[in-house]
C-alpha cells in the first residue's frame, strides 16, 4: 500500500468499525427486544377451553395460524432423591413457540419419558443433558391435605408414591422459582387423553389481530363449539395493534428517520476522508485535464481509485466493528449475570447490505472531490493556486480578524466533525443519566442491610417472624405489614401543598380519572408504636407529601399534605366499602424506622392487631394474602452468618403455603447498578471508536488546511513574523474554532435535553441537568478536543520546521 | 556610504559527497541607492545569494553586513525584526497573502512590528502605484501586474535599508515589466532606495546602473553599465 494513502486506509477502517457497530447495535437491540416479549409471551393469543392435543394440531389448518400447542395446567409432583420436583408438561406446539425461551443448554422434551430439568437440579446432583434419572411421581401431603405441587417445600410434609417412571434428560432450564420455595423445575410432554390448554402463533399477527372475528369463527367452525380467542396483551403491546393514526406509525418513522440519520452521518464523514484526499490529487488530475480527460472520465478515475483503496479498510473495518460489538454483548450479558450468554448473532444480510451501503456511499462521496477539481483552473490546479481561489472572502476593518475568519473555511469541516462525534456521545450520557435517575426514583439508601418479605394467608403475625426478632433483639429490627388503601379526595390539602401545586400534580398523576389519595396503611409491632407516640388502637397519620414528584426520593424535599384532618374514609385494597379511622395525631418522623413515602402517597401507622382486625372486617382485604417484612441491621462482617442462619430458621418455620424471601443490601445495590454499568460499557465502547474516528478525520483536515496556507506561512515569515508569534496565532484561531465546536455541542445537547422535558411528562430539563454524567463528558471532550489541539500543532510544528525559503519558493 | 559589504560568503547545501555549492566565495559591496542587476545562467547562486541578503536563509560560511551590522549571526528573531524593518523583499510570484485585502497585505509588515501606517505616506506609495482603487479587493482579483505592484508597495511602506526583487518581472508581459522596473527606478531615484534585483531579461538588467553577473556560484564580472 502507498504510504500516502495510509490516512484514508486508517479514516475508512475506522469509519466502517463504527457504523458497523451501530447497526449491529441496533439489530440485537430490536432482536432483543423482541425476544423480551417472547419471553413473557411465546403464544400469540389463546382458548379459553381445554382440548386434546389431535384437536389442537387441526387448528393449524386454519390458513392464518402458523402453529399450535397446549399446556397442561396441571402440574406434577414428583421426588427425586431428597429434591421436590414440579413437573409442567408442553407439547411441540409450545416447544416450537417457545424459540426464546431459559433453556441454557440441550432441547425441550419431544418424548414422554425425555425431560427439562432446573439449572439448581442440575448443579446439586451434577446432572448433564443425557443423563437416565429415575423420578418418584406422586403426591405431597401436609396431614390429609395434598399440597400443590408448587407448595413451599418443608419439612412437615410427607410424599406418596404413585409410580416411578425414568427420564432422560434432554434440556437444563433456568431456575424458575424462588430458591426458598425449594422445589426445582422440570418439564416433559403431556400425556395421552389429557387436556391441555390452547396456544396460538400467527403467521401474522397484525394481520390475524385485525381479522380476528373471522379467525374466531373459523376455530369455532372447527371445534364444533363456540370459544373465546384471547389475544396476548404484551404481543399486543409490542405490535401496537390498539394504537391508531399518527401513533401507529411513530416507532416505524421513528426507525426510518434513525436509519436515515445514521446514513447521513456516514456520509458525513465518508465525504470529509474523501474530500480531502480528492484536492491531494488536484495537481496530478489537472494535468490530466490539461491533456483533455472530461470531468466525468475524472470522476470515473477517482471513483475506480477510491473504491480500491477503501474496498480493504472497509472488509476489516467490518469485521473489527462486529467483533468488538460481540465483546460489548458478551461483556453486557455477564454483567447482567444472565443465565445463558449468548453471541451476538451474525447476519449475511446485514452484513451484505452494511458493505454494499458503504461502497455506495463511497462512490457518492467522489462527487465532492471530483466536482471540486471540475472547478478549478487547470493552470491553477498544476501549480497548486486552488486552495486560493476556491473561496468567497469577507473585508475586515482589523488585519488580523480578516486572516483568521477567511482562513476558517479550510478548518471549518473539523468543527463539525468532532461536534457530532461529542454529540453523539451525550445523546447516550443523557440516556445513561435517565437511566440513572430512574434507578434511583425509588430508591431510599437504607439503613437496615438485611429485609426479609413474608407471604402468607394468615392475618397473624407469623411466628417465625417472631422467632426472629426475639433472637436478634439487641440489633435494630422491626417487623411490618403495608396495607394499599386509597380514599376519595375530600379532606383539603394542606396551605403548603397548595402552595407547591400538589393538586394540580394530582390531576397529572390520575389524567383524567377521579381524583383520590393513595397510601399505605403500616402495622407494626406495639413498642414501635409506643416509641412514635401512639398507644394500641390509634392511628399516627405522617401528613407528609413530596413536594417535586420529578425528583428521586433521595433528593426529595416533603411538606404538609392534608390540612389537619381529624378522620379518614379509607378503601382498604381500594375496594368497598370505605372504613372510617380517627386521626390520633400527625407526626413526621418516624425514629428508627424507615418507611419510604411514595409519590403523592400517605402513610398512616397503627399496631398490627388494630390493622389485623381493620382487615379482616373487610373482604377483599382479607382474601389478599400477607405480606409482613422484617428490616434488620447488623454488621456487614456478620450479613453472611446472619443470612445463614435465617435462611434455616425461615425454611424450618414456613409453611407449605408461605413463601419468604431474603435480600442483603448489597444484593440490592449491585442489582441497581446493572443498567448504568451496561450503557456505560456500550458508550465507552462507542467512545473510543468516536476518539479514532476524530482522529484520523482531524488529522486529514488540519493537514489539508495547513497544507492549503503554506504559502501564507512563508508569507508572513518572509514579511518579518516571528515563529513564535505564527504558532500563537495559529493555535489561537484554531482554539477558537474548537470553541465554537464546543460551543454547537452544548447548543444541540441543550436542545435535546429541552425536546426530552417537553415531550416527557416525568423528565424535566433539571433532572437531565442533574443527572447527567458531567464528568465522563468532561473527560471525554478534554480528551478529544485536546488531540484535534496536538494534531494541529504537530502538524504546524512540521511545516515550520522548513527552513523559511522552502516555505517561499513557489515552484 | 557603504549599505552592504559581504566577504567570504559560502553556501552549500547537503553533506560530504553530495554537497552542493550554491554560493563560493562571494565578496561584494553595494553603496547607498544603488540600483543593481543580478544576471547569470539557471543555477549560478543569484536566488541564494539574494535569500541570504535578505535573511531568509543562513550562510554556511562567511559575513554579510547591513548598515554595519552582520546579519549572518542573528539569531532566529533577530532575522525576522530584520526582514520587517530593514529589506524589502519582492518575489516573482508576489507571495501575496490571499486572504487579505491589497491595504492589509501593504499593511502587514508594520502591524508585525506593532507600528502605526503613515497615512500619507501610504496613499503616496499607492498613489504612486497605481493602486487607489484597489485598496479592498482580494489579490484572486488582481492581475500579475497589480499583484508585483503590491508586493512592491509592501516592501516599501516601512522604508527598508535595502529591496532585494527576485525576477520581480519573471511572470508578467511585457508591458508590464516595463511599468514594474520604472518604478523600482522611480523608488531608486527619488527615494535613494538601493535596489538589487534578479533577472533574465537583458532589457531590464540593462535599466540598472551596475550589472553583476554570477557563474557557478561565483561573481565573474562587476560592472557599472553607461
Amino acid at each position: 500500500m502507498n504510504k500516502k494513502n495510509l490516512p484514508i486506509f486508517m479514516s475508512v477502517l475506522i469509519t466502517a468499525l463504527f457504523f458497523t457497530m451501530i447497526f449491529y447495535f441496533v439489530y440485537t437491540n430490536v432482536q432483543d427486544h423482541y425476544k423480551g416479549y417472547r419471553l413473557i409471551s411465546f403464544a400469540d393469543a389463546e382458548l379459553d377451553v381445554k382440548l386434546f392435543s389431535n384437536e389442537i394440531k387441526q387448528l393449524e389448518m386454519i390458513k392464518e395460524i402458523q402453529t399450535a400447542g397446549g399446556l397442561s395446567e396441571e402440574l406434577w409432583s414428583a421426588r427425586f432423591q431428597e429434591a421436590m420436583l414440579a413437573i409442567h408438561f408442553q407439547d411441540a406446539g409450545i416447544n416450537t413457540m417457545r424459540e426464546y425461551s431459559n433453556l441454557i443448554e440441550g432441547r425441550f422434551a419431544e418424548h414422554k419419558r425425555e425431560i427439562v430439568i432446573s439449572q439448581n437440579l442440575a448443579e446439586k446432583y451434577q446432572l448433564e443433558v443425557g443423563d437416565k434419572i429415575l423420578l418418584q411421581v406422586g403426591s405431597r401431603y401436609t396431614g390429609e391435605q395434598v399440597l400443590s405441587p408448587t407448595a413451599t417445600y418443608t419439612d412437615k410434609e410427607s410424599f406418596k408414591e404413585q409410580e416411578n417412571r425414568e427420564y432422560t434428560v434432554v434440556g437444563i432450564h433456568g431456575n424458575v422459582y424462588n430458591k426458598y420455595l425449594d422445589i426445582s423445575f422440570a418439564l416433559t410432554m403431556p400425556e395421552e387423553n389429557r387436556k391441555l390448554s390452547p396456544y396460538i402463533r400467527f403467521k401474522d399477527f397484525k394481520a390475524a389481530y385485525q381479522n380476528r372475528e373471522q379467525i374466531k369463527e373459523e376455530i369455532e367452525k372447527q371445534l364444533g363449539r363456540r370459544v373465546d380467542l384471547n389475544f396476548s396483551e404484551i404481543m399486543m403491546h409490542y405490535y401496537g395493534v390498539k394504537e391508531s393514526g399518527m401513533k401507529a406509525w411513530i416507532s416505524t418513522i421513528i426507525n426510518i428517520i434513525s436509519i436515515l440519520f445514521v446514513i447521513f452521518l456516514f456520509v458525513f464523514f465518508v465525504r470529509n476522508i474523501f474530500r480531502v484526499w480528492g484536492l491531494r490529487k488536484a495537481g496530478e488530475l489537472s494535468m490530466y485535464k490539461s491533456i483533455g480527460t472530461t470531468n466525468s472520465q475524472i470522476y470515473w478515475l477517482l471513483m475506480k481509485e477510491a473504491v480500491l483503496i477503501s474496498l480493504l479498510p472497509i472488509l476489516i473495518g467490518h469485521g473489527l466493528g462486529y467483533l468488538l460489538m460481540s465483546g460489548i454483548y458478551y461483556q453486557m450479558q455477564k454483567t447482567m449475570a444472565v443465565d445463558k450468554i449468548v453471541f451476538m448473532e451474525f447476519s449475511l444480510a446485514l452484513s451484505a447490505v452494511t458493505l454494499g451501503v458503504a461502497l455506495f456511499i463511497i462512490m457518492l462521496a467522489v462527487f465532492a472531490p471530483a466536482g471540486a477539481i471540475a472547478k478549478i483552473n487547470i493552470i491553477d490546479g498544476i501549480r497548486g493556486n486552488f486552495y486560493a481561489k476556491s473561496r468567497k472572502r469577507k473585508r475586515y476593518k482589523d488585519l488580523w480578524k480578516e486572516l483568521r475568519n477567511n482562513n476558517m473555511a479550510s478548518i471549518k469541516s473539523l468543527r463539525y466533525i468532532t461536534a457530532v462525534g461529542t454529540i453523539i456521545i451525550s445523546c447516550f450520557l443523557i440516556a445513561v443519566g435517565i437511566s440513572d435517575y430512574f434507578s434511583e426514583m425509588s430508591f431510599l439508601e437504607s439503613d437496615y442491610n438485611i429485609n426479609i418479605t413474608y407471604k402468607t394467608g394468615q392475618q397473624e403475625v407469623p411466628p417465625v417472624l417472631k422467632e426472629i426478632s426475639r433472637h436478634f433483639s439487641e440489633k435494630k429490627a422491626y417487623i411490618s405489614r403495608s396495607k394499599y388503601f386509597n380514599m376519595d379526595f375530600e379532606w383539603p390539602l394542606a396551605e403548603e401543598a397548595m402552595a407547591s401545586g400538589i393538586d394540580k400534580q394530582l390531576e397529572e398523576y390520575f389524567e383524567g380519572e377521579e381524583k383520590k389519595i393513595e397510601g399505605m396503611l403500616i402495622g407494626i409491632e406495639e413498642e414501635q408504636l409506643n416509641q412514635l407516640g401512639g398507644k394500641k388502637g390509634e392511628f399516627l397519620l405522617r401528613n407528609l407529601v413530596q413536594e417535586d414528584i420529578k425528583l428521586p426520593l433521595a433528593k426529595a424535599k416533603y411538606i404538609r399534605y392534608l390540612d389537619s384532618p381529624s378522620e379518614l374514609s379509607i378503601y382498604l385494597s381500594g375496594a368497598e366499602p370505605a372504613t372510617k379511622i380517627k386521626i390520633t395525631k400527625e407526626i413526621t418522623g418516624i425514629g428508627e424506622l424507615e418507611e419510604v413515602i411514595r409519590p403523592l402517597e400517605i402513610q398512616i401507622f397503627t399496631d398490627l392487631d388494630t390493622q389485623k382486625e381493620l382487615i379482616e372486617g373487610h373482604n377483599k382485604a382479607q382474601s389478599a394474602r400477607s405480606v409482613f417484612e422484617l428490616k434488620m441491621k447488623v454488621e456487614d462482617s456478620e450479613i453472611t452468618d446472619t443470612k445463614d442462619y435465617l435462611e434455616k430458621t425461615l425454611k424450618a418455620g414456613a409453611a407449605f403455603d408461605e413463601q419468604f424471601n431474603l435480600v442483603s443490601g448489597d444484593e440490592i445495590a449491585a442489582k441497581r447498578s446493572i443498567d448504568v454499568r451496561v450503557l456505560l460499557l456500550i458508550i465507552g465502547g462507542i467512545g473510543l471508536v468516536i476518539l479514532l474516528l476524530n482522529i484520523t478525520n482531524g488529522y486529514a483536515c488540519i493537514n489539508l488546511s495547513l497544507l492549503s496556507r503554506k504559502r501564507e506561512i512563508g508569507s508572513l515569515y518572509s514579511c518579518g513574523m516571528e515563529k513564535e508569534g505564527l504558532i500563537r496565532l495559529y493555535l489561537t484561531e484554531f482554539g477558537a474554532e474548537e470553541i465554537r465546536s464546543i460551543g454547537i455541542t452544548a447548543l444541540i445537547t441543550a436542545a435535546v435535553m429541552l425536546t426530552i422535558d417537553l415531550l416527557s411528562s416525568s423528565i424535566s430539563i433539571k433532572v437531565l441537568l442533574l443527572y447527567f454524567p458531567w464528568l465522563f463528558f468532561g473527560v471525554f471532550a478534554v480528551l478529544i478536543y485536546g488531540v484535534n489541539l496536538l494534531i494541529y500543532y504537530f502538524a504546524l510544528r512540521n511545516i515550520l520546521k522548513q527552513p523559511v525559503v522552502e516555505l517561499i519558493r513557489q515552484e | 556610504m557603504e549599505i552592504l559589504r559581504i566577504e567570504n560568503l559560502k553556501k552549500e547545501y547537503g553533506q560530504g559527497e553530495n554537497a552542493v555549492c550554491a554560493i563560493d566565495n562571494i565578496n561584494l559591496s553595494v553603496e547607498r541607492g544603488e540600483f543593481i542587476a543580478i544576471v547569470g545562467p539557471s543555477g549560478s547562486g543569484k536566488s541564494t545569494l539574494l535569500h541570504l541578503i535578505g535573511c531568509v536563509d543562513q550562510p554556511t560560511s562567511g559575513q554579510i553586513r547591513i548598515d554595519g551590522n552582520d546579519i549572518s549571526k542573528y539569531s532566529t528573531k533577530e532575522q525576522a525584526l530584520f526582514r520587517r524593518r530593514k529589506v524589502g523583499l519582492i518575489y516573482q510570484f508576489y507571495n501575496l497573502i490571499p486572504d487579505l485585502t491589497v491595504r492589509h497585505n501593504i499593511e502587514l509588515p508594520l502591524k508585525l512590528d506593532k507600528r502605526k501606517v503613515e497615512q500619507d505616506f501610504f496613499e503616496d506609495i499607492v498613489k504612486k502605484l497605481g493602486l487607489t482603487d484597489k485598496l479592498d479587493r482580494f489579490p484572486g482579483e488582481l492581475s500579475g501586474g497589480q499583484q508585483q505592484r503590491v508586493a512592491i508597495a509592501r516592501s516599501l511602506i516601512y522604508r527598508p535599508t535595502i529591496i532585494l526583487a527576485d525576477e520581480p518581472t519573471g511572470n508578467l508581459d511585457r508591458k508590464n515589466s516595463a511599468e514594474i522596473v520604472e518604478i523600482l527606478k522611480y523608488f531608486n531615484q527619488q527615494l535613494k532606495q538601493t535596489i538589487l534585483l534578479i533577472t533574465h531579461d537583458e532589457k531590464v538588467a540593462l535599466q540598472a546602473r551596475r550589472i553583476i553577473t554570477l557563474e557557478d556560484a561565483k561573481i565573474v564580472r562587476d560592472e557599472i553599465n553607461e
